[in-house]
């Protein structure tokens, strides 16, 4: 019981920090990482974090319009944003890897 | 007997001795038709592959020449094709590898007024093509004709692969809604890409391929495979159907194939310096007379930093902002001077200038040709990549 609540507290905490993956197209506009950890509640906070950390990343994720671009995609572990119900607002826990996959064409 | 011939049963011994190939398996492989569009990095596995598994039929779409820079990763080629038309090499290294094998040949560009035409003789296509407007071509004449799309892709280290089959699950558009703004994601001319990593995503495809063809196993439908070379790191991702999907929702708009360049915001480059947001071009000639006159020039480099120590301008005071940093450092270029953007072919360099021309830089020109067209016309001792 006491091991659950723990585990419950972990996993809601306000401050944990989200793994966010990013694709060999993306990471030369965030100091060619890879691989960040951000605070965040949800996978919304997470991007907001990642864009306001590397702004030159905002205009490959997102429109004039706010909203994701359409060459782009964002993965919480193997679900796409759009299949999850909340979406953006989508709870992040420790251990979740948010996988941002755009488009590439190499043949 | 079996409907193989000694020679058959000889060559496919390895696949008959699978309990989920067998001489069925072989059967189907050898009734099978693939088309392959483009034979480059990824066309070369997958022709090689799926020629000596005794796929019966191959079709190979490309309309290029084999090229010095297509040997570190295009091994259907040898270094005595270089010149040659990729398809008439291919073909005849396919029916090398195996003579019972009907290698068809396409040497054409393939567009919308042809695709659907040449796809419809085969029954799974795999696509190996390197840029947007014939991934998106592609996907749209499989799901008007409701056929399997291997789906593989590579950049620099990672690749993706996955099988996109509208009737199954979801296609390509259902994932990329709408491709990227010219210039915005490098290719493997501009980003590169390590020799071996088309052969291992486009083996995949072969993979899925033949696995389609016998009937076995579990597809890639509904599920996108990353690779990640460096680290040696597989994602595998679900894959939904779109309902909104334009191709293959539930009130689909595209009903036939559209004008792909057009959609990719790769038409309309109007050459003539008198139409207005027009991109003006400069031959390297002209602008190595004009420096040579003395003139004042602003020479912006938007290439890569690795592409700048193959080779640049900085002699006549060219500077650097790579492509996706001209947005962010467009207030370090001197704008009381005219302009000339160059990148390594001219592609990359006009988007620049568009971009630029959209923040007010209006005294501004796209060196035609890029760095190679500099190296051919003006140094010749520069050499080209």
């Amino acid at each position: 019981m006491v091991l659950q609540e723990l585990t419950s507290l972990s996993r809601d905490a306000a401050d944990g920090r989200a793994e966010i993956r990013l694709p060999t197209a993306l990471i030369d506009h965030c100091g060619g990482q890879a691989v960040l950890f951000l605070p965040a509640r949800t996978i919304g906070d997470a991007l907001d974090g990642l864009v306001a950390a590397h702004p030159a990343l905002r205009r490959h994720l997102f429109a004039d319009t706010g909203g994701l671009r359409g060459y782009v995609n964002v993965f919480l572990n193997e679900d796409e944003l759009r299949t999850l119900p909340a979406g953006l607002s989508e709870r992040v826990q420790e251990g979740d890897v948010i996988m941002v996959v755009p488009s590439i064409a190499g043949g | 007997m079996n409907g193989l011939s000694a020679s058959e049963l000889k060559r496919y011994s390895r696949h008959l001795a699978l309990p989920d190939v067998g001489i069925e398996g072989q059967l189907a492989l050898r009734a099978g038709k693939v088309a392959i569009v483009g034979a480059g990095g990824l066309g070369s596995p997958t022709g090689m592959y799926l020629a000596a598994a005794g796929v019966g039929k191959i079709g190979l779409i490309d309309f290029d020449v084999v090229d010095l820079t297509n040997l570190q990763r295009q091994v259907l080629f040898s270094t005595d094709d270089v010149g040659r038309g990729k398809v008439e090499s291919a073909a005849a290294r396919l029916r090398g590898i195996n003579p019972d094998v009907d290698v068809i040949g396409h040497n054409v560009r393939l567009a919308s007024d042809n695709a659907l035409d040449i796809l419809s003789g085969y029954d799974v296509v795999i696509d190996g093509t390197d840029n947007f407007p014939t991934r998106y071509l592609v996907n749209d004449a499989c799901v008007l004709l409701g056929k399997p799309y291997i789906y593989g892709s590579i950049l620099r280290f990672e690749g993706q692969v996955s099988v996109f089959d509208a009737q199954r699950g979801p296609c390509y558009r259902c994932l990329f809604r709408e491709p990227p703004p010219p210039g915005l994601v490098p290719s493997c001319a501009e980003g590169g890409v390590l020799g071996v990593l088309p052969g291992i995503i486009g083996s995949l495809q072969a993979l899925e391929t033949l696995k389609l063809l016998i009937g076995a196993g579990d597809s890639l439908i509904g599920r996108l495979a990353l690779f990640d070379a460096l680290s040696f790191r597989w994602r595998e991702l679900k894959l939904k159907k779109n309902d909104d999907c334009p191709a293959c929702g539930v009130n689909p708009t595209i009903t036939a194939l559209i004008d792909y360049e057009d959609f990719c915001g790769l038409k309309g480059t109007a050459m003539s310096s008198d139409t207005p947001g027009a991109v003006r071009e400069i031959t390297a000639t002209e602008l190595k007379k004009r420096l040579d006159a003395g003139e004042a020039l602003t020479l912006v480099d938007v290439r890569e930093p690795y592409e700048w120590d193959i080779a640049n301008l900085e002699a006549y005071g060219a500077k650097l902002i790579p492509l996706g940093d001209i947005t962010d450092r467009a207030d370090e270029i001197d704008r009381s001077r005219e302009i000339v953007v160059y990148c390594r072919s001219g592609k990359r360099s006009e988007s620049a200038v568009r971009h630029l021309q959209g923040q007010g830089f209006d005294n501004i020109w796209n060196l035609r040709g890029g760095i190679n067209g500099w190296a051919t016309e003006v140094d010749p001792d520069m050499g080209t990549y």
